[in-house]
C-alpha cells in the first residue's frame, strides 16, 4: 500500500531524510521508533504533504500512485491520514464544523455523496461513545484549551470519522494517561483491517503492547537503521539507540 | 506644480456653483455657517501626507478624480433596492446620491420616533432644528465636517422619545444611484431620549460601479440610561469614495454600541470621536474590515472620557488581501478627573497577501491615576500550521483559508450587543470569503 524508496527530504536546505526505504502493506501496523530529532515527524509531515519540506530523491508510492505531487488534501482524499505530534488549535472553529467540512470534501474528492446534518450527527455520536469523548467536545473550538491528551484523543476521533486507508500516529501515546492510551488504541485496533494499514511512531513499547506492530524500525540520522519484528521495541527500550549513531552501518 | 482634477479649489468652486441652491438659502445664520466653514475649509484644505491624523491615508486616488457639484438625482422607478432586514422587523429610510427619498422610503414610524429629512427643515426654516448640532465645534481640524458643513443638501434628523423601546430596526439605505462623478454632503443628526433604546442599522449600497464622494456628518446624542446600537454596512462599489465622521455625546449611564462591517469602497474613511462625559456613559467601537485590490480602509476613532466610571471596548478586525491597505488609529483620553476608567482597545489585521499592508497607531493618553486601560494591535499572516492542520484532514487551501479568516473575523461580531443582527454581519463575512477566494500566493 505504502511504498517509500529512497526518500530524501530537507527543509531551509538542511537534509533531514537520507534515503528511507518503507513498505508497508494492508493489513499491516509498522511502527518506527528513534531518537530525538531522527526525522520521524519529518516523514509523517512528509507523507501529509507538508510543502515546508521539500523532497530531493526519491519518491513515495500509495496504492501504486505517485503522491509526492499531490496537495495535503488530495492526499487526504486518497486516505492517508496524520495525527499531529502536536496538534494544532483552530479557534473560532468548531470541532463539529470542522470534522462535517472535512469528511465532505473528502467524500467529494472520492467522488461520494456528501453526509448531510443528520447523518453526520448520527455517525459522530456513535464515534464520541466508542472514544470516550464528551458531547460538549465537539461543540468546543477545535483543541482550544484542550488538554494535551484531549487533544491527542480528538485526533483520533478525527482518524475515526474520516476513516483512512493509512493512519500514520506520530506519537499519539505521549501525554495519555493509562486509560486514554487504552481508549487511544482501541480506537487504532478498531481501524485495523485488512485494507488498511498504520504507521506508529512512538518512544514507548508501552503502546505497542496494545497495537501490537508486525514490524518495528529504527529511525536514527534520517534513515532507518534496522528493522524487525516487535521484540525489537523491547531491545530498544533496554539499550537506548546508541548501536545506531547513524554513522554505523 | 500638476493641477489635480479634485484639489481644494475644486470644492470650493461646488460651493460657489451651488451656494443659491441648497437647501435653506433663505436662512440668514445657514448662509453664514456654510460661509464661515467653506473659509474654514479653505484655510485647512484637504488633507496631505503631511497632516498627522491623515499620515496613512493618502487621497491621492481622490484628488486625481473629477467630481461635480452636489445635484439631487431620481432613480428609475422599477430598480430594486437592496434591504438588510426584513420589513416585519424594521422601518426603512431611503436616501439616493444623499438626497431623502419619501416615496421609496417606508411611510409608517413606530411610536415614539420621528424622522425628518434636513432639507425639508432647512427648507421650512424649522425652528426646532437645534443648530448647535450642525455647527458644534469638533476637537481637531476636520477639513471634510468642516466642507460638509459648508454644502449639507440633506440628511436625516432622528429623534426617539424619551423612555420608549423601539422593537423595529432602524434601516437607513444609502444608495448610489450610479450617477457617474457625484458628490453627497449628507448630515444627519440622532437623538435618543433618555431611558429609550434603539438600532439604527446604516446600509451604503451602490447601484453600478461609478465613482462618487460621499462626505457624511452625523451627530449623535444618547440621553441619560438610553442605549443606542448604531451599526453600519458600507458595500459601496470598490470605486466609491466614502468619508464619514461621527460625533458622539454619551449621557450619564447611557451606552453608545456601534459596529461597523466595510466590505466596500476605493477608499473608505471612517472616523468616530466619542466623548464620555456623564458619569457611567460606556461605549462599544467595534467592528470587521475587509479589503482586496486597491482598496483602502481607514477607521479612526478617538474617545474622550472625560468623568470618573466611564468605559470603552474596542475590538476592530480586519483582512486584507491584493493591494488593499488598512489603516487603525484609536485614540484614548483619560482625563484628568476621569478616574475609575476602564478603556480595552484592539486591533488585529490578518494579511493574505504580501502586498497587503496595514498601518496602525494607538494612543493612549492618561491623565488620571485609577484607571484600567489596555491596547494591543498585532498584524500577520494567516496561521500555517492551522491551515497545514485543515488541509491534511481533506479541506482544499481556499476552503481552510476561509474556515480561518471567517473564525477569525466572526469573534469581532461576538462583541455585537443587539444579538439578532449578529447573524447579519457573519454572513457578510461568508459572502465577502466566497467572493475573494484569496488563491494560495
Ligand atoms: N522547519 C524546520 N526548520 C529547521 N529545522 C527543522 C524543521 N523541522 C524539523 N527540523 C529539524 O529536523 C530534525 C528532525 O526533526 P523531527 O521533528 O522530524 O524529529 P523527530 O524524530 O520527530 O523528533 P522527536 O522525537 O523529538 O519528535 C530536527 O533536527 C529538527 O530540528
Ligand atoms: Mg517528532
Amino acid at each position: 500500500m505504502l511504498e517509500i524508496k529512497n526518500l530524501h527530504a530537507e527543509v531551509d536546505g538542511k537534509a533531514i531524510l537520507k534515503g528511507i526505504d518503507l513498505n508497508i502493506n494492508k493489513g499491516e501496523v509498522h511502527a518506527i521508533m528513534g531518537p530525538n530529532g531522527s526525522g520521524k515527524s519529518t516523514l509523517a509531515n512528509v507523507l501529509a504533504g507538508r510543502d515546508d519540506y521539500e523532497v530531493t530523491e526519491g519518491g513515495i508510492l500509495f496504492d501504486g500512485k505517485d503522491i509526492s505531487e499531490l496537495e495535503p488534501e488530495e492526499r487526504a482524499g486518497e486516505g492517508i491520514f496524520l495525527a499531529f505530534q502536536y496538534p494544532v488549535e483552530i479557534p473560532g472553529v468548531t470541532n463539529t464544523t470542522f470534522l462535517k467540512e472535512a469528511l465532505n470534501a473528502q467524500r467529494r474528492y472520492r467522488g461520494e455523496e456528501e453526509l448531510d446534518g443528520m447523518e453526520f450527527v448520527k455517525m459522530i455520536r456513535g464515534k464520541t461513545k466508542e472514544l470516550g469523548i464528551k458531547d460538549d467536545m465537539l461543540k468546543r473550538a477545535v483543541n482550544v484549551g484542550f488538554s494535551g491528551g484531549e487533544k491527542k484523543r480528538n485526533d483520533i476521533l478525527q482518524m475515526a470519522v474520516l476513516n483512512p486507508k493509512l493512519a500514520v500516529l506520530d506519537e499519539t501515546d505521549s501525554g495519555l494517561d493509562i486509560d486514554a492510551l487504552k481508549v487511544v488504541a482501541e480506537g487504532v485496533n478498531k481501524l485495523r483491517a485488512e485494507n488498511n494499514a498504520i504507521l506508529v511512531i512512538t518512544h514507548y513499547q508501552r503502546l505497542l503492547n496494545y497495537i501490537v506492530p508486525d514490524q518495528v524500525h529504527v529511525l536514527s540520522n534520517g534513515k532507518i537503521r534496522r528493522s524487525g519484528g516487535k521484540e525489537l521495541a523491547l531491545e530498544l527500550e533496554e539499550k537506548g539507540y546508541a548501536d545506531y549513531s547513524g554513522e554505523a552501518a | 506644480m500638476v493641477t489635480l482634477p479634485s484639489d481644494k479649489e475644486a470644492f470650493i468652486a461646488h460651493y460657489d456653483q451651488s451656494k443659491d441652491r441648497l437647501p435653506g438659502s433663505s436662512l440668514a445664520w445657514l448662509n453664514e455657517t456654510r460661509a464661515k466653514n467653506i473659509a474654514l475649509f479653505s484655510d485647512i484644505g484637504l488633507p496631505s501626507a503631511k497632516t498627522e491624523l491623515w499620515k496613512f491615508t493618502s487621497l491621492n486616488p481622490l484628488k486625481k478624480q473629477a467630481f461635480s457639484a452636489p445635484e439631487t438625482s431620481e432613480l428609475a422607478a422599477n430598480d430594486e433596492l437592496p434591504r438588510l432586514i426584513d420589513s416585519t422587523s424594521s422601518v426603512r429610510l431611503v436616501f439616493i446620491d444623499g438626497n431623502y427619498s419619501e416615496a421609496l422610503s417606508d411611510s409608517s414610524l413606530p411610536t415614539g420616533l420621528t424622522m425628518e429629512s434636513l432639507a425639508t427643515v432647512l427648507e421650512n426654516g424649522n425652528r426646532d432644528l437645534d443648530q448647535a448640532r450642525l455647527t458644534r465645534p469638533r476637537a481637531e481640524e476636520q477639513p471634510f465636517v468642516a466642507l460638509n458643513t459648508a454644502l449639507m443638501a440633506d440628511g436625516y434628523i432622528l429623534s426617539i422619545a424619551k423612555d420608549v423601546s423601539l422593537e423595529k430596526t432602524i434601516e437607513i439605505l444609502h444608495l448610489g444611484s450610479g450617477k457617474a462623478e457625484s458628490t453627497h454632503h449628507t448630515r444627519n443628526i440622532i437623538s435618543v431620549g433618555s431611558g429609550s433604546k434603539a438600532t439604527i442599522i446604516e446600509h451604503n449600497a451602490d447601484h453600478g460601479e461609478n465613482v462618487y464622494f460621499s462626505n457624511a456628518a452625523t451627530d449623535i446624542n444618547v440621553d441619560e440610561n438610553a442605549t443606542l446600537h448604531h451599526y453600519r454596512v458600507q458595500e459601496s462599489n470598490k470605486s466609491a469614495f466614502l468619508i464619514s465622521s461621527t460625533e458622539v455625546e454619551v449621557g450619564k449611564g447611557a451606552t453608545y454600541d456601534s459596529f461597523l462591517l466595510n466590505t466596500g469602497a476605493r477608499l473608505a474613511r471612517s472616523e468616530i470621536n466619542v466623548s464620555l462625559a456623564a458619569e457611567n456613559s460606556a461605549c462599544h467601537l467595534n467592528g470587521t474590515y475587509m479589503g482586496t485590490d486597491d482598496q483602502h480602509c481607514d477607521i479612526t476613532t478617538r474617545v474622550d472620557h472625560k468623568t470618573p466610571h466611564t468605559t470603552c471596548d474596542e475590538v476592530i478586525k480586519g483582512v486584507l488581501s491584493g493591494n488593499a491597505r488598512g489603516v487603525f488609529q484609536g485614540k484614548i483620553i483619560v482625563h484628568e478627573q476621569a478616574q475609575k476608567t476602564v478603556g480595552n482597545q484592539s486591533h488585529r489585521a490578518m494579511l493574505l497577501s504580501d502586498r497587503a499592508e496595514v498601518d496602525v497607531k494607538p494612543e493612549l493618553e492618561i491623565f488620571a491615576d485609577d484607571v484600567i486601560c489596555s491596547h494591543g494591535c498585532t498584524s500577520g499572516q494567516i496561521d500555517e500550521d492551522a491551515l497545514f492542520y485543515l488541509r491534511s484532514r481533506g479541506l482544499s487551501q481556499e476552503q481552510a483559508q476561509s474556515l480561518l479568516v471567517n473564525a477569525f473575523l466572526a469573534d469581532a461580531v461576538e462583541a455585537v450587543q443587539n444579538e439578532d443582527l449578529k447573524d447579519l454581519f457573519l454572513v457578510r463575512i461568508t459572502n465577502w470569503l466566497e467572493r475573494n477566494p484569496n488563491k494560495p500566493a
